[in-house]
């Protein structure tokens, strides 16, 4: 049957090797593109670069098998499912990395795959910064949404110490926790009146594999997104849709 | 309906067109494709002699109500439904054009073009819509969740996706929309994978090389060489030009009308003698084409294709204004000019 409309393919070919010349330049891809570091220090050598996932250079084997998975276009993976294989209990209330947005999974839907924001030298990839870094990029599928309809999902490549016990997403119940057992670090600062959240949050994202990660600033018409990153490594970006 | 047609016309004005060039090109693509309704009519005659089709030809289109009757600039209008419109695009990639379980981040739509025979007046046009127009287009999520429309380059409609079926859907819909929701009727879409099948269907194409472009590429393609273009040359002769050097398109085009011409002439030449061998040549581009196109109406078409004029006045390209946005150029159709030649095309006054 199709060999009957190949004709067609051919007239059709023949318009493409013309139009195809008066293009303009190219469109780009939908994944982000354009990123820039707006504050952070980057290592001398190294620039700060989104791009298709290196899984290999990964630490943690389970965090590539499931971004793979996720990114391969011939499996039906969702984030439910990475979620769940990076062991995150989504039945607790998980909450993005200032607190800002609670967050439930079942919710959003990935606009993009997952693609790494990874320093690299041309070369090799590196995953290790010291600190957190704020990061702008352009997202074309990111245009024309609402800014609390949007979190970065991003996911540590580390190879935690705890590995092989569950693994914690950014959760109000964990953050519980994790503030009784540094009373005596807060009772030092009770002072300082933003310490408190400060050092809940570094300690969870000491213990997190997955961190939902706040917008800062959000440009509906262009795509533009400028979000913190705690963490190198994959993410992707999630809107959330109709329940 | 007054003149509205799903259309916000006047949203973006007239001013000036930013596309007007290439007259030459086009006449050359006409003429492929003339050429190639030719190689239609002439498989017509072979399945004819072979087997009696069973063909119904000219099926009306139901437009929806509220296309079927219009009212512009104070004149009322009534839908042709005896046109068929066929979208064609060419997608930037290579390798087998199939559906993905996972959606968006294909390959985009580069070339969009919408063929449109009027068997009432006996007529075909060609709209050549540019991939950077800025229009309504549907995105899904990676899982396939439709996350409604935005205002994006008419390329992405094909990206966002499942590279098949959902692509091709999604493009004509957005194609559709952009001109006032006509319906189109079926599809094609080709990728650069195709290009040494089609060559190969006359056996490859000799030609002589027309400038210096791919001399260091291919040492042999030496302005004023004859070369012969097989598998392993046509797609970078057709394909590549670099695009850090100015008007690397222009050296594209000299060669593109180069193959072109001499491929139609080797295309009738193996016609003549032997049609059924270019026939059995089209079963090997299965993979490479995405098509709604079915055997019944394949042949529908090419009897109708049998009884419409074509000029170079039938080839459209919507006027506007090329703007340089964020991160990429957009084009921004003069949809009063668009709207006026729908009405011209798909419309009759009543």
């Amino acid at each position: 049957m199709k060999k009957l409309i190949a004709a067609f393919c051919t007239a059709a070919l023949a318009l493409n090797m013309t139009l195809t010349v008066f293009a303009a330049p190219s469109i780009g891809s939908l994944i982000p593109e354009a990123p820039r570091v707006v504050e952070g220090e980057i290592p001398a050598g190294l620039r700060l670069v989104v791009q298709e996932v290196d899984t290999k250079s990964y630490e943690d084997e389970a965090v590539a098998d499931i971004v793979e998975s996720f990114n391969d276009e011939e499996k039906d993976v969702t984030i439910m499912d990475v979620l769940e294989t990076l062991k995150v209990d989504t039945k607790k209330v998980l909450r993005t990395v200032n607190k800002k947005l609670e967050v439930r999974p079942e919710e959003y839907e990935a606009i993009i795959p997952f693609v790494d924001l990874v320093l690299t030298d041309g070369q090799l990839n590196e995953y290790e910064m010291e600190n957190k870094v704020k990061v702008t990029f352009t997202l074309e599928t990111a245009k024309e949404l609402k800014k609390e309809d949007l979190v970065i999902m991003l996911i540590d490549q580390k190879k935690l110490a705890e590995d092989g016990q569950q693994s914690e997403g950014v959760a109000e119940t964990e953050t519980e926790v994790q503030a009784e057992e540094m009373t005596e670090a807060e009772t030092e600062r009770q002072s300082e009146e933003t310490t408190e959240t400060e050092i809940r949050i570094q300690d969870e994202l000491e213990n997190s594999k997955v961190y939902f990660v706040d917008i800062e600033e959000y440009n509906p018409k262009t795509g533009e997104i400028t979000a913190i990153f705690p963490v190198l490594g994959p993410f992707t970006v999630l809107e959330k849709g109709e329940k | 309906m007054d003149m509205a047609m799903g259309m916000d016309m006047g949203r973006q004005e007239a001013r000036g067109n930013g596309r007007n060039k290439k007259r030459r090109t086009e006449v050359i693509a006409l003429c492929f494709l003339l050429a190639v309704i030719s190689m239609g009519l002439g498989l017509n005659q072979i399945k004819k002699q072979q087997s009696k089709l069973q063909v119904t030809a000219g099926k009306n289109t139901n437009p929806g109500s509220g296309l079927r009757r219009i009212t512009y600039k104070g004149k009322k209008y009534q839908y042709n439904s005896l046109i068929t419109t066929i979208l064609y695009a060419g997608v930037d990639s290579t390798g087998k054009l199939k559906a993905d379980k996972k959606y968006s981040n294909k390959e985009r739509a580069d070339s969009i073009s919408l063929v449109v025979l009027d068997k009432k007046h006996k007529k075909m046009t060609i709209f050549a819509l540019s991939r950077d127009t800025m229009t309504e287009i549907r995105r899904y999520s990676v899982n396939g969740k439709d996350l409604g429309t935005y205002t994006s380059h008419l390329g992405y409609a094909f990206s966002y996706g499942d590279g098949g079926e959902i692509s091709c859907k999604n493009l004509k819909e957005a194609v559709s929309n952009l001109l006032g929701g006509i319906p189109i009727n079926e599809y094609v879409v080709t990728n650069q994978s195709s290009i040494p099948y089609i060559n190969q269907l006359v056996e490859g194409v000799t030609v002589k090389i027309p400038n210096n472009d791919l001399s260091e590429l291919y040492p042999e393609f030496q302005n004023g060489a004859v070369v012969h273009l097989d598998d392993s040359n046509v797609t970078d002769y057709l394909h590549y030009r670099d695009t850090s050097r100015e008007f690397s398109n222009e050296g594209r085009i000299q060669r593109q009308e180069a193959y072109i011409t001499a491929y139609i002439e080797k295309f009738c030449e193996k016609a003549d003698k032997d049609p059924g061998a270019i026939w059995n040549r089209l079963d090997n581009m299965g993979d490479y084409i995405l098509t709604s196109i079915t055997r019944n109406k394949y042949m529908e078409l090419v009897n109708l294709l049998r009884t419409v004029s074509f000029s170079d006045q039938d080839f459209y390209r919507p006027t506007g204004e090329d703007s340089q946005g964020e991160l990429h150029d957009e084009f921004y159709i003069d949809r009063e000019a668009l709207l006026e030649k729908i009405v011209e095309i798909f419309y009759e006054e009543l």
